[in-house]
């Protein structure tokens, strides 16, 4: 089992290495340091010295990859991709393009970010869950006929209506709840009791079409058929043996989720100007801030990965069939 | 008069032919065919169909751009049908069929009052003789949709495919809906105007080409990377699939929406430098909308390519595959011509899905503000703009409205279609699940 981990955990090494290498070329190479420094600091009447100048002060004075005026190992160290990657490797992402402390900010950003997606997260799951298996018990009536078309066009609107409308109607017109804003401790969940209920229900028709799709398969499998002939209750079929069995794919495909919770909802976030990663995504996008927009693709890739690593090792405690391959 | 062959209507139109090719292929095929009108039997598949392909013809009417030699400027077929409101702006909102303005302003006699807005019938004065006109004219309208609609149902109602009330009443519903527009349109802004006095009726209309191209190019481009990926991966195994894994996982691994919008903040970059490059706005729109949907085919490729390869691998131990082998058939003749047959359902099936989810994908890009041009026209830019109406008091509620039905209407259409193509070729789904 350690070994196994241990190999997953080497195998995902070149990944992170990909990753940053892709980052690398489009923030550096396909979008100059000179580019950079223009956006930085307006395109019109830039001199070059400014730009020099404005290069030093962040550190993209170097060469990209490979540094002629130095010798020996230094020449591949005393580069741009060097100086700006070998950090991300220790997490440690430097400076923003406009002198923040990207560590610092993720380190608080990241509590509002929870407080909002580990909630939208496990609410939407049982919700899902809940109807996907009500749909199941009412499986060929004209009521289910009618739930999946419903749900199709619940997945048809687009995402942003929900919030809109939500916002205004939930927190403009009656005013349950403030319209945006945030605030640190308990009271909180003022605050994010809205999104995390526009968000259940933006990702309800996709959610219990998926959920229901699971079921299904399962429920064709000839073990259930050896349970019904057994006598047992379309009950106790579907809560005892699909419901479990089901647990296997659901899993899997949830765990490799978890983990990029921390990145927040780029959207949601916004809308009700909650101050976590998401937004400060979104306003480094609008800023073009590329210090930041790397340390967050990097960040989520990290993320992603280690929800691969969680999904394998899940997966052979829940299926011990799966063999240490 | 001269035609302009923008880029994206280059493609769109190459991929109709591409289509037209398909269903010929289609037809000649029996089992194809067979499988094709099982699809179609089911009336709310049908409909749902009919109402795509009007979205289509919509959308290909707005491809055909000409150029006025006097005055240079561009127009598509689709602008000159709905020449009346273009070219009656307004000074600001109105409300849908409305005959005055949205806000009070000095009238002549020095005190302030609704003015009554330019592109409306002449003889209106109060509100009760609008209603009355438009009530007339809708009257007019069913007259005349009913008397269209006659032929269209003796030539369809005896084909057994169209013998239902639904699709019928889809059909019918089309034709009413395009004799009440081509009757009101010269008349009223039909879904009021926006903050600058533009008909919103026109925008959303000139919509469905951007959301259309955004869903269908995205998904075309990414089919040749998925597809010869994935079967090469399945096929070849070992180092080739080992390289083609560690692709697609390194690029899965980037969030996709940070992904989207790092590559789109470069392209803006390198188009505002190379600004004296492009010969119109119209032409620099529309390449950045064609590179948009290049942006997100090199993103999305990666699930059909995973789906293609798990394919493969199952399919090249079968005994056809090993048989070919054998005989000493070229391994590029089994990729293409004995493997690639075999998965192409898993190709339709992640066509008719994802060209829904990307047109609402446009309008979150949009948002966020690294989606199409902001000149372009589009439900993304549209929902963008009406933001800030929402808070307004009274409430200007229509673009975003307008922008949503007309979105969702193109979206459902594609997904209840889309649903029923699923469940006719995934060999999971039962036949009739």
């Amino acid at each position: 089992m350690w070994s196994y981990i241990t190999r997953r955990i080497f195998y995902s090494i070149p990944i992170l290495i990909g990753v940053n290498f892709i980052t690398f070329v489009l923030f550096f190479i396909v979008n100059t340091p000179d580019d950079m420094a223009r956006v930085q600091l307006g395109t019109k009447y830039v001199t070059q010295a400014d730009i020099n100048s404005w290069k030093e002060q962040k550190g993209y004075n170097k060469p990209l990859f490979f540094n002629e005026s130095v010798s020996g190992m230094e020449k591949l160290t005393d580069t741009i991709f060097y100086h700006k990657s070998a950090p991300l490797f220790q997490l440690d992402f430097g400076q923003s393009d406009s002198g923040r402390n990207i560590n610092e900010d993720i380190q608080q950003r990241m509590w509002p970010s929870l407080a909002l997606a580990i909630p939208s997260f496990i609410f939407a799951l049982l919700t899902n869950i809940i109807f996907a298996v009500w749909m199941v018990m009412i499986l060929g009536s004209k009521l289910e006929r009618f739930a999946l078309v419903f749900s199709v066009a619940l997945m048809s609107i687009s995402g942003l209506f929900y919030i809109i409308l939500g916002q205004k109607i939930v927190a403009g017109l009656w005013n349950w709840f403030p319209v945006s804003g945030y605030i640190d401790g308990i009271e909180s969940w003022r605050f994010v009791t809205l999104p995390i209920i526009i968000g259940v229900i933006a990702g309800l028709g996709a959610g219990v079409r998926w959920y229901r799709s699971i079921f299904l398969e399962e429920i064709n499998k000839p073990y259930v058929n050896t349970a019904r002939a057994k006598g047992l209750s379309e009950n106790r079929v579907l809560f005892k043996h699909v419901l479990k069995n089901a647990m296997i794919p659901i899993l899997t495909g949830v765990v490799v989720v978890i983990p990029t919770l921390f990145m927040g909802s780029l959207i949601m976030e916004s809308f009700f100007s909650i101050p976590g990663l998401g937004s400060y995504t979104i306003d480094a996008i609008n800023a073009q801030d590329f210090a930041i927009v790397r340390a967050m693709v990097f960040l989520g890739s990290v993320l992603y990965i280690i929800g691969l690593l969680l999904t394998d090792i899940s997966y052979t405690f829940v299926d011990p069939r799966v063999k240490f391959k | 008069m001269s035609i302009v062959w923008l880029w994206t209507d280059i493609a769109l139109w190459v991929l109709t032919l591409l289509s037209v090719f398909a269903v010929y292929k289609i037809k000649k095929s029996e089992s194809l065919s067979r499988k094709w009108i099982s699809i179609f039997s089911r009336p709310i598949a049908l409909s749902s169909f009919i109402i795509f392909v009007f979205y289509i013809f919509i959308g290909l009417s707005d491809s055909i751009h000409l150029r006025d030699s006097k005055t240079s400027e561009v127009y598509s077929l689709l602008d000159f049908a709905l020449m009346p409101v273009i070219e009656s702006e307004e000074k600001t909102y109105s409300t849908p069929l409305n005959y005055q303005q949205f806000s009070k302003e000095y009238l002549d006699n020095g005190l302030r009052g609704f003015v009554n807005l330019k592109h409306t019938p002449d003889e209106i004065n109060s509100q009760s003789e609008n209603i009355q006109y438009i009530l007339t004219t809708t009257a007019w309208s069913l007259l005349v949709a009913i008397i269209l609609f006659i032929p269209i149902y003796w030539l369809v109602s005896s084909r057994p495919l169209f013998d239902n009330k639904p699709v019928l009443w889809t059909i019918f519903s089309i034709v009413f809906l395009l004799v009440w527009v081509i009757n009101t349109l010269p008349e009223y802004h039909i879904l009021g105007t926006d903050k600058a006095g533009t008909d919103v009726f026109y925008k959303a209309v000139k919509s469905i080409r951007t959301g259309m191209i955004f869903g269908l190019l995205t998904t075309l481009m990414a089919l040749p990377p998925a597809i010869i990926l994935g079967l090469m991966a399945g096929y070849y195994r070992g180092r080739v699939d080992d390289i083609i894994q560690y692709v697609y996982t390194t690029i899965n691994a980037i969030p996709g929406i940070l992904l989207i919008a790092a590559l789109v903040l470069i392209l803006q970059v390198y188009m505002d430098e190379n600004a004296q490059k492009y010969a119109s706005s119209l032409e620099r729109s529309d390449l950045k909308l064609l590179l948009l949907c290049v942006i997100l085919a090199l993103t999305s490729w990666t699930g059909l390519c995973r789906l293609i390869r798990a394919e493969t691998l199952k399919l090249s131990e079968l005994e056809y595959v090993k048989a070919a082998k054998v005989f000493g058939v070229a391994n590029l003749k089994i990729l293409f011509g004995h493997l690639m047959p075999n998965v192409m359902h898993l190709v339709l099936i992640s066509i008719v899905l994802d060209f829904s989810g990307l047109v609402l994908i446009e309008a979150i890009l949009s948002y966020i503000g690294v989606g199409v041009d902001a000149t372009t026209m589009s439900w993304g830019n549209m929902i963008n703009a009406a933001r800030l109406e929402l808070s307004a008091d009274p409430i200007v509620w229509w673009p975003l409205a307008s922008s949503f039905i007309f979105m969702f209407g193109l979206v459902l259409s594609a997904n209840l279609f889309a649903d029923r193509v699923r469940q006719i070729f995934d060999p999971k789904e039962g036949e009739d699940a």
